[in-house]
């Protein structure tokens, strides 16, 4: 399964939630990763190039980490998400924040 | 008042004078006007002060920038911050600023935009600058204005690497962390410039907020010339937040990548009393205390030391 940022949620996500702005990460993770996870039990593709304005932190965070806050397992998370993108600072930066997230979870 | 102000010499920094009949206040800024070089930073903080004190009770008051020779950028940003301010919560004719002698510097006012967004006017007037092409801005919604920050700096050739991803989380900071929660708005200042011959790039931007020092020291934390920069820097380290939630507090990160690919490439953090930079090359860290206390946060991205 192919999520475009861009094309399919929009070319200026901004914010980490739905108070920061129509948007949000809250909103993209809402809407478009958690149904993928749960609907699906294909791998899901997630291309970022689309969108020029960049990614912060926040939107990164509560999209890719917020996943495990929010009902899906790391284990799914590892097995299905596959982040496409030419610069590999953005995989790597969101993988750091899977990671964090799941060993927090661990320890709390 | 003669003399020495902060070291400095100088003449009637502030004093009344004769305005259509009527003795008002004239502030009187020095040569140079700069928010985190030594010297100057005290004095031009301190004057900068003056204006929100006295327009406070004043009817009407004078900026007086005939002496000045030079406006850094991140003095411009506070200066069109302080100014602005004044006019949207007391009085959109609140001055009368008589510009510099210099006309080097005239020019360079008015081409930047700078005179476009200090003269009389209130919130109109600074929405009416996004749709101009001037350098200074000031927004207060924080995707709608960051989305017209992104349009503007698309203009320019050569937009350092991971900026665009600075400013947002310096965006996202002031909205979600720079003001109390009842605060009318969250507004915000700003400025970007790139020299003609494509060799530096700034971009400043400044809030009116609370100010890290007071959001990170508590009652247990006594505030002094030591704890007061360090808790920018840290506030500056990765995983640091005031939400008590341990996923957040990555914004930091963001602010400092942008310098961190060329050794000519400084961040600034101007906070209340303190003043933190930050040079990529050595990753190392100055902390500063400074005497006058500027009101808000400023951080400038310099990635030219000349340039700012």
């Amino acid at each position: 399964m192919k999520i475009d940022i861009a094309s399919d949620f929009s070319k200026k996500p901004f914010g980490r939630y739905q108070a920061d702005g129509k948007n949000s990460a809250e909103k993209f993770r809402n809407e478009f990763l958690i149904p993928a996870f749960q609907d699906t039990d294909e791998n899901i593709e997630v291309f970022l190039d689309g969108v020029t304005i960049g990614f912060g932190s926040s939107f990164l965070e509560e999209s890719f980490a917020g996943l495990l806050r929010n009902g899906i397992s790391y284990i799914e998370v590892k097995k299905r998400l596959k982040i496409i993108t030419d610069d590999h600072g953005y995989i790597s930066e969101i993988w750091e924040y899977i990671e964090a997230q799941n060993n927090r979870s661990i320890i709390d | 008042m003669n003399g020495k102000f902060m070291g400095l010499k100088i003449q009637n920094i502030v004093e009344r004078v004769d305005f259509k009949g009527e003795l008002i206040p004239q502030i009187t800024f020095l040569d140079r006007i700069c928010i985190y070089r030594d010297l100057y930073a005290n004095a031009s903080i301190n004057l900068l002060n003056l204006i929100l004190i006295l327009a406070k009770t004043e009817k009407h008051i004078i900026i007086n920038l005939k002496d000045t020779k030079i406006i850094s950028a991140s003095g411009a940003v506070a200066l069109f911050s302080y100014i602005t301010y004044a006019q949207i919560n007391y009085k959109e004719d609140l001055f009368t600023i008589h510009l510099p002698n210099d006309r080097a510097l005239v020019k360079r006012i008015r081409d930047t935009g700078l005179w476009d967004a200090i003269r009389s006017g209130g919130k109109r007037k600074l929405d009416k600058l996004w749709e101009s092409n001037s350098k200074f801005q000031s927004g207060y919604i924080a995707d709608t204005h960051f989305n017209k920050t992104i349009e503007a700096l698309d203009k320019y050739k050569n937009v350092p690497h991971r900026l665009k991803e600075a400013i947002n989380e310096a965006i996202l900071n002031i909205s979600h962390h720079a003001y109390h929660d009842n605060s009318k708005e969250f507004r915000w200042w700003q400025y970007c410039s790139q020299n003609p011959s494509n060799k530096s790039f700034i971009f400043v931007i400044c809030d009116k907020g609370i100010t890290i020092p007071k959001k990170f020291l508590t009652a247990t934390s006594a505030p002094d010339r030591d704890t007061i920069p360090e808790s920018i820097a840290y506030a500056m380290k990765e995983g640091t937040t005031s939400t008590g939630c341990k996923w957040r507090g990555k914004g930091s990160v963001n602010i400092k990548k942008p310098v961190e690919s060329d050794d000519r490439d400084l961040l600034i953090v101007v906070s209340g009393n303190g003043i933190y930079k930050y040079n990529s090359k050595i990753k190392s860290e100055e902390k500063q205390y400074i005497h006058s206390a500027f009101d808000g946060t400023l951080i400038a991205w310099n990635f030219d030391f000349d340039e700012a």
